[in-house]
This record gives C-alpha cells, structure tokens and sequence, in this order.
C-alpha cells in the first residue's frame, strides 16, 4: 500500500516537474517571439530594414535578368538549355571538370546565395542593433537571458529570410516552368542549411564566451564566418575556383578535404537524391552541427546576461 | 521574523570587476510589505549590489534570494517575481511611447485583457496619454523617466527595484508617483529604492541601509539612525520665543540654545529630557505652534561615514 502511495507520489511529482517544465517551455517560447515580433513590426516604424531590402534588391536585379537571358533560346550563345531534367547532366554541354554542372546546380546555388545572404543580414539587424544599442539592457530586466536573445534574433532571421528570400527567389526561377513543389524544394533546402549554420555559429560563439567568460567572437561574426565557410567549401565552388585559378588548385585540393562539412554542399547532395540522382548525402554530418547546436544552447542557457556589458 | 515573511535575504553576497572589489560583503534581509533604501554615494556598489539580487551578473561569493529564488540556481526565474528600472535606461528610440508600452506589457507574461488595463492604469498614474503617439527619442529626460518607470510599473509582480527612479520628474508627479508606490505597499509588496536624494527618499522609504566602498555602513529605520548618529536636537515653534529660550536654557541641561526667527533651536545633552520640553514650556504659559526633531538622513550619513568632513 505504501509503494503504491510512493509510487503515485512519485508519479505525481514527475508529472508535476513535467508540468512546471512545459509551463516554463512556453513561457520562453512566448517571450522568444514577443521579442522577434517587436523587431519585424518595426519594419512599420521605422521603414524596410535597409542594409536586407538593398540585399534583396541586388539579388534580384542579378537573378531575373540571369535566368530570363538563360531560358532564351539564344542566351549564352544556345550554350545553356534550362528545360530538362533537375539531374540530368550538363546544361547544354557546360562542363567546368570534374563537375558536369545539372539544373539542379545553377538554380540551387542561386538559392544558396539568396539565403547565405538574407539569413545572416537579418540576423546580424537583429543582434546588433540590440547589443550596440544597449537596448539588450532593458530586455534583461525581464526572465530573459542569452539563450532567448539569440533564439529570439534567430527567430527575427528565419522570418525575414522567408518574406524577402521566397520573392527573390521564386520571381527569376518560375519562368522555367518547374513544379512550384519543386522550386520550394530546392528553395527550402538552402533556406534551412543558412539557418542552422547561423544557429551553430550563434550558439557555439555562446559556448565560447561561456568557457573564456569574455565575448571574444560575437554570435553574429561566428556565424558569418560559418556561412562563407560551408559556402566556399562546397565542391562546386572549389571546382569552380581551381578551374579559374588553375595555379592555386592545390590549395583548393587540400581545402576540398572539408567539403563533407560543407552543410550547403550536403543539401545540394540532398536535393540530388530527392529528385532521382546519383547521389546522396552523408547522413551522419547533419549530426555534428546538431549535437553543436543543442550543446551551445545548453551553455547559453547557463550565461549570466552581463555578457552583454563586458563585450 | 518568518523566512515567509522575508521578501529579498542576501548573505555575504559580493562582486568583483577584476582586482576591485565592487561589493564586498553584503548581508540585510528586506521583508516584505516595506520600502527598503539602498543609500549610498557614487562607486559605492549600490546598482552593482541590485544586479546581483536581479540575476543580472554572477556573485563572486556568497548567496541570495528574491521572493524564496536562489539568484545562482535560477537566475533568470528570479527575474519573473520582480521588476526594475535601471539608473541609465536605454530605450528603443524609434518606437512610439504606446507601442513600447505594449512591447513590455507583452514580456510581463499577463493575459492581454490584464495587459490592456496594466497599460492603462500606467498611462494614468506616469501621465502620459499625451505622449502615446510620439517616438521615444523626441522626449526629454525627465518624460523618458516616467516612460522608464511606467514600463516597471506594467509587470504585476511582488517586487520592485528602483535605481534612481525620480531623476528628472517634477515635483507635482513625484508626489503621484510616490503615492503610487505607496498604494502598492500596501497590497504587501516590497520596493527596494536606491537615490541620492536623501530628503526626498525619507517621505517613503521604511528602512534605510547605507553602503560605501562595497560594505554596509548600518540598516535601521530614520528614528533609530538619527538616535544613533545625531544629537538630540529640536526646532521649536513657539508663541514667545525669547522667554522659551529661557526657560529651556535653565530648565534642562542643554549644549545649545537659539533664536531662529520665531523659533527655539535647542540641543539636549540628553534625549531623554525631550519628553521634559512641552512641560516646561507649559508651566511657564509659552504655547507650542510646532515642534519636530532636526537633523537629516543625510547628516546621518556623513556621520557614520569614516574619513568624513562631519566625523573630522
């Protein structure tokens, strides 16, 4: 009778836990986009974020000129045929060796550079302008601390990176006449590899002020640093520099080495295999900055707030 | 005293920047229900000492609570019982004086109906239905204080920190304010004040501590302070004050006796001959308009303060 009384305590008590951890779950939740819907309704007070409306203009002032020119019959020269398959090799015989460019490499590296850009613009906005201000000051006074800031701007940046990366990338991209599914694919991808390199890049640079107790190397630097790395290591990119700078191609060899940490040449890889191709991904590298991230955000969550102050 | 009873206790709680030590050791409980004063002069560790209690920045030793929270185990959750203004308030400059209300009344966690009324019962109390629709960086110092302050007052929590919160605000919306501060007391709330205006801070503060270079001089309450530190000295108003001074001079032992106007300063050698005044003055047919105790919190503090000009 008594381990039963024990025991339905002891549930009780766990029920209890889970309840005070789920009421404090969504207690964050609330004030991580109480905090990220502030940022984007400012976009009413105070105009368009400029330096992210600038970005997103001269993306497309490259993007549909490029793609309308491409999908002409006479652009480049006949050189490039932007109506067959996403994997089929070579578009209109344009081999830059060893890579034999597809569809699926031209339109997803447009998407790349639209969501390496607006992704970490947004978030850098975001971050800064609260932490220059000191505006993070007065956030503090309430049951926040580093790990809401960070999820909260990065939250600002996921949001942002949608409204002004989809038109981008969509507007150049709809006249090839592919499945709108398909485009939002190859969108989304890319969209989510940003995401999570600028999450890893925020939240290790967390873990970093956490061991050294000083913010050396801010989540906004950190996480742009991430985002040219996994951008400069994708193979295409390589390919594409050892062939123009052939003289420096061994370095571009040894720096290929990388290229499986490349999250943007994993999602590439991803898309292959979705749509039929020879390819796939290496699974287990999608772990590493998923283990980084959720031991950064543990860390975070263990920063006293005045980091802020002794930056 | 209960433990229920205690709304902030810090233990040997300290702090330092480097190889300066910002707070020392500081030990005081605050119980709840009262207004207690954190007095002291610049650099002393006032606000350092209020960010430790708020879980702002780590403590180098010793330990605390806010409203029964550890502010090292949980420091973010202590933040959930209390509410603060900072001494340097640092404000979203474009924004509109209503929309940032809102903003902060959303990150109080009460439920929109409690946040509407919140909002406008801060509107009313701080005045500042004139100014909803300006951007915050058009207003002076003074409104951006009581924007700083009502941005405080939205939260619906037991406990309020006020660094410095009457700078710059006029007298006749001082008064508002204190009253403000009053009627939340009276619920059993607690406020722990910080200013450099000591006159103003008699008028509502029920314990005053004093701190300087990182340690507390002494806690108690105006009366018991100035028993303490100050001579027992008494400004008499009176209906013939030359033959007050008189009799006062040769009824009790006194260290000094003036003529100030229409009034007696006198200075008891003892404080217990104070109940002896209104007697004398009584027997010798002198009515007493007006009588009160001399001598300010401020004095009080210079006097205990060592290596002071009032202590040399």
């Amino acid at each position: 009778m008594t381990d039963t009384k024990d025991s339905a305590a002891e549930s009780s008590e766990a029920h209890s836990c889970r309840g005070t951890f789920s009421m404090n779950a969504r207690k964050k939740i609330r004030l991580i986009f109480t905090i990220a819907l502030r940022d984007i309704t400012q976009i009413r007070g105070s105009g368009l974020p400029v330096l992210l409306t600038l970005s997103a203009l001269l993306l497309s002032l490259i993007g549909i000129p490029f793609f309308i020119y491409a999908n002409a019959d006479a652009g480049f020269g006949g050189a490039l045929h932007l109506d067959g398959a996403w994997t089929a090799s070579g578009i209109g015989g344009v081999i830059v060796e060893p890579i034999i460019l597809t569809l699926l490499h031209l339109v997803y590296a447009y998407s790349m550079v639209v969501t390496m850009i607006l992704v970490p613009v947004a978030f850098s906005i975001a971050y800064d302008q609260e932490i220059k201000k000191g505006t993070v000051r007065t956030l503090t006074c309430y049951p926040v601390g580093v790990f809401e800031i960070t999820t909260a701007k990065l939250t600002y940046a996921a949001i942002m990176g949608l409204v002004f990366g989809v038109p981008v990338f969509l507007l150049p991209i709809l006249g090839l006449g592919k499945p709108i599914g398909d485009l939002f694919a190859v969108f989304l991808v890319p969209y989510f590899m940003s995401l999570l390199i600028v999450a890893v890049g925020a939240f290790v640079a967390n873990s970093l002020t956490f061991a050294t107790k000083k913010m050396y190397i801010r989540p906004t630097v950190l996480a742009n640093l991430l985002v040219v790395f996994s951008f400069f290591t994708t193979s295409t990119v390589l390919s594409l520099l050892s062939y123009l700078l052939s003289y420096a191609s061994p370095f571009f060899q040894a720096v290929g080495k990388l290229t499986p940490l490349s999250l943007f040449h994993q999602g590439r890889l991803l898309l292959t295999y979705v749509f039929g191709g020879s390819e796939s991904p290496v699974w287990l590298v999608f772990l590493l900055p998923i283990a980084l991230l959720v031991l950064g955000a543990w860390l975070s969550l263990r920063l006293w707030p005045d980091i802020y102050e002794r930056e | 005293m209960s433990k229920l009873d205690i709304a902030i206790e810090a233990r040997e709680l300290g702090k330092d920047f480097g190889s300066t030590q910002a707070v020392k050791s500081v030990t005081f409980t605050v119980n709840k229900g009262e207004v207690f004063g954190f007095f002291g002069p610049n650099g002393a560790g006032k606000t350092t000492t209020i960010r430790l209690l708020c879980g702002l920045t780590k403590p180098a030793r010793g330990y605390a609570t806010v409203c029964g929270h550890n502010i090292i185990a949980d420091p973010t959750g202590v933040r959930r019982h209390l509410t603060m203004t900072l001494e340097e308030s640092v404000f979203y400059e474009k924004m509109k004086v209503g929309a940032y209300l809102k903003f902060f009344a959303g990150m109080t966690g009460q439920t929109s109906k409690s946040q509407q009324q919140k909002i406008q019962e801060v509107i009313n109390v701080c005045e500042l239905s004139d100014l909803l629709k300006k951007r915050i960086a058009v207003l002076s110092h003074g409104q951006r204080q009581k924007i700083s302050l009502a941005r405080a007052f939205l939260s619906d929590v037991p406990i309020m920190f006020l660094d410095e919160p009457f700078q710059g605000i006029d007298i006749v919306h001082r008064r508002r304010l204190r009253d403000y501060l009053r009627e939340y007391i009276k619920k059993g709330n607690t406020v722990f004040f910080t200013s450099h205006n000591l006159i103003e801070a008699e008028q509502i503060v029920d314990r005053f501590a004093f701190i300087d270079r990182g340690a507390i001089l002494k806690i108690g309450t105006a009366r018991e302070l100035r028993d303490q530190y100050l001579a027992p000295t008494y400004s008499i108003r009176v209906s013939d004050p030359v033959k007050a001074r008189q009799v006062l001079s040769d009824g009790i032992p006194v260290n000094e006796c003036t003529l100030k106007g229409e009034e007696v300063i006198v200075i008891l050698k003892n404080k217990e001959d104070a109940l002896k005044i209104s007697s004398l003055l009584s027997a010798a047919g002198v009515a007493i308009l007006e009588m009160r105790m001399v001598g300010t919190m401020e004095e009080v503090f210079l006097r205990m303060r060592p290596n002071t000009e009032a202590n040399q």
